[in-house]
């Protein structure tokens, strides 16, 4: 929704100087990046799992910011991704191979929003159908669909974060919102 | 949010905030190198949690180790030898050892005093007097807290050396942490308090605070530590942000003209331009600190060899006079250890290439080389090496690897070195190793995981051309390949893969993706003007 994206509070980047001490292991730079972006991070994983077991979500950040700080000495600031999608390109991969994981078709699929929220609300019955819709996505397309929509990653972003021609993350998302317009249509 | 799904309230899916605690988690295992925390845990229980692996003893007080959590009346003194992560309860004080810590304690009324000549340990005290004697005259005395001491070695082999035959002189420096209570670290007849959240790192006879020489695989940078002082710098200039802050006054303006500004932003902008074009202060009169690390991270592998070569304790100075089309017109030693390792140092420097300039220049360049003690040991080696794998230092633990197999070359051990290639995602080096493993399908995923393809472990090479104009120095993948365009045939060869190619054309950076198949050559040309 066009009016909701322009509500959302776009996060100020982490300030170089905490980067940098970051960079050197400083606890309290350390912490900062954690709470900068621990909320990105947890709804990226909790929305590429499409629900599933929330205790590998909370694993899944937790280990994709130990690989963060330790892999952060050879982060280069003036590379080519920022330390934001550098930090997504990190949890959307590690969540990927979960989801390849044999094992994870028996991960244990949590209730429905919709249980665990508010019925009565429509917007909570609504989000609900678009969980629905963003899980029934292939892994890939679901993938495509959260970094573009919900963490308003561009084109280019995504396909150095999954690694694709950016032509192939087009035509990805563009099947992804078909599939959802299909499954949402009378959600509008 | 796109405008294509505009119709929908994408935004009704909300996703649960995280967990509590998720940065003590995190910040506990990078620290600890343990398994995964878990995050909905008390804090106290968290601590607790940290690097509870397996138990092994060496020392005469066995009966020091006690179950998670337990209390049974620790002994008066004895000594540990942590061969592997665990806990000690020493009722009134409790640490965490990390793989090769050793510690010695004893009481004095109330105060625990605590030897702990080398290793990693996180200490927490309660009501009682803890005193911990780091080695040289480095002594921390802490207080209801929880803290970290850290005795970084210079010898690799120190972890075999018994407590008792542990010379002081292979202490390089100590970090303290503190994470709560007060502490305070003393050396050199000076004392500081480390604040919760602080650390600081203490070299053996200078006073708290000063810290260590970076060595960047034996040989140090001087450009980095100018940059770590310039950082500590402004450390002191942000807490003193922080505090007029707090205190509701107005801060002052920064300067962006301040040589320290224009170092943390790269020299962007105008007003820093006085201060990237300086003059050197290795005398250079064309030659700027850029143009001589960048040439001199060229051939410092090769200088790093010559340490390897021949082994030698101390500081090789080499003057080095650079024609302005940027090769080295002379290289001679000032100072050396060794008349080989001079010799060496100063042959490699002769081939080493630089920026080209208006009237080329002369400066000093001092590496530090730090011999192994004793003979070689590859025991040592790998285990020291497992150890730095075990906090995330992939870069230190592939070459202590690398130095092992050098002596001792096992199956185990190619296996192991191929391992960190991968976590470092060496394209080149985990290929190497990929050619020395007998099971390779049982390790490969590992490298799958970090982005590196069977094909590129397996493929024959390919190739790439580059072309541009103006000349631009090429990094691959954001190594430096020494190489400038125009670069043709098979001069670069890289692993069948995606790569990204930037091509740094003065403070410019422009990078693009290539693709490279086995055999085949690709060509690219920019117009970078």
């Amino acid at each position: 929704m066009a009016a909701a994206a322009e509500q959302r509070p776009v996060e100020p980047p982490l300030d170089e100087l905490t980067l940098r001490r970051a960079q050197k292991g400083d606890e309290r730079a350390w912490r900062d990046l954690i709470a900068r972006y621990e909320r990105p991070v947890h709804s990226l994983i909790w929305r590429l799992l499409a629900g599933r077991s929330r205790h590998r979500v909370e694993d899944l950040a937790q280990e994709t910011f130990v690989r963060v700080l330790r892999a952060l000495p050879r982060f280069d600031p003036a590379g080519p991704a920022s330390l934001s999608t550098w930090i997504l390109t990190i949890a959307t991969r590690m969540t990927l191979n979960e989801l390849r994981r044999p094992e994870h078709a028996e991960l244990v699929q949590e209730p429905p929003a919709r249980e665990r929220t508010d019925a009565s609300t429509e917007r909570a019955r609504l989000g609900a159908k678009i969980a629905e819709a963003v899980a029934a996505l292939p892994d890939a397309q679901r993938a495509v669909l959260v970094l573009r929509e919900y963490h308003d990653l561009e084109y280019a972003e995504i396909a150095e974060v999954l690694e694709l021609d950016v032509g192939t993350v087009k035509s990805r998302l563009s099947r992804a919102r078909e599939e959802l317009r299909a499954r949402l249509g009378d959600q509008r | 949010m796109s405008d294509d799904l505009h119709e929908f309230d994408l935004d009704a899916w909300e996703a649960p905030p995280p967990p509590a605690g998720l940065a003590d988690a995190v910040i506990a295992r990078a620290r600890g190198g343990a398994a995964a925390v878990e995050t909905e845990a008390p804090r106290s229980r968290r601590w607790w949690l940290v690097a509870a692996a397996g138990v092994l003893v060496a020392g005469a007080a066995a009966g020091a180790l006690f179950a998670l959590g337990g209390k049974h009346g620790a002994p008066a003194d004895g000594r540990v030898e942590a061969a592997r992560a665990q806990r000690l309860d020493l009722d009134s004080a409790s640490a965490e050892l990390d793989t090769g810590a050793g510690i010695s304690w004893h009481r004095e009324g109330d105060t625990l005093a605590v030897d702990q000549p080398r290793g990693n340990a996180s200490w927490k005290v309660g009501d009682h007097h803890l005193r911990i004697d780091a080695g040289n005259g480095v002594q921390i005395d802490a207080t209801g807290a929880s803290l970290r001491v850290e005795v970084h070695m210079l010898n690799t082999d120190a972890r075999v050396l018994g407590a008792s035959t542990l010379t002081a002189a292979a202490v390089a420096f100590v970090t303290v942490v503190v994470y709560e209570g007060h502490v305070k670290v003393g050396s050199a007849g000076q004392t500081v308090n480390v604040e919760p959240g602080a650390t600081v790192q203490v070299q053996p006879g200078q006073p708290p605070g000063q810290p260590p020489p970076l060595l960047v695989g034996g040989v140090d940078d001087q450009r980095v530590i100018e940059l770590q002082d310039k950082l500590e710098s402004m450390q002191v200039q942000l807490d003193a942000l922080q505090k007029s802050k707090a205190a509701g006054t107005p801060a002052p303006a920064a300067d962006p003209c301040d040589e320290d500004e224009c170092v943390l932003h790269n020299y962007a902008g105008a007003c820093c331009a006085k201060y990237r074009k300086a003059p050197t202060t290795y005398g250079g009169t064309g030659l700027d600190r850029t143009a001589i690390s960048e040439g001199v991270a060229k051939v410092k592998a090769e200088v790093a060899k010559c340490g390897e070569k021949h082994p030698a304790d101390g500081k090789v100075k080499v003057h080095v006079h650079v024609a302005p089309d940027g090769r080295v017109t002379e290289a001679t030693i000032s100072a050396t250890p060794t008349p080989e390792l001079g010799a060496c140092v100063a042959s490699v420097m002769q081939g080493a290439v630089f920026a080209k300039t208006d009237t080329g220049g002369t400066f000093l360049y001092p590496f530090v080389f730090t011999a192994p003690s004793g003979p070689c040991d590859a025991d040592a080696l790998e285990n020291k090496a497992r150890e730095l794998v075990a906090v995330g230092q992939h870069a230190d633990a592939l070459q202590k690897f690398e130095r092992a197999l050098q002596c001792k070359p096992t199956q185990e051990r190619w296996q192991l070195a191929f391992m960190e290639a991968c976590n470092l995602k060496s394209v080149a080096k985990a290929k190497y190793y990929y050619a020395k493993i007998s099971n390779p399908d049982r390790l490969v995923q590992l490298c799958i995981r970090n982005g590196i393809g069977l094909d590129q472990l397996t493929g024959e090479d390919g190739y790439v051309e580059l072309l541009s104009t103006p000349e631009a120095k090429i990094l691959v993948d954001g190594q430096d390949t020494g190489h400038v365009t125009p670069i043709m045939g098979h001069t670069l060869a890289l692993s069948p893969g995606k790569h990204k190619v930037t091509f740094v054309v003065g403070a410019e950076r422009y990078t693009y993706a290539v693709t490279i198949k086995p055999g085949e050559t690709v060509s690219m040309t920019k117009n970078l003007q």
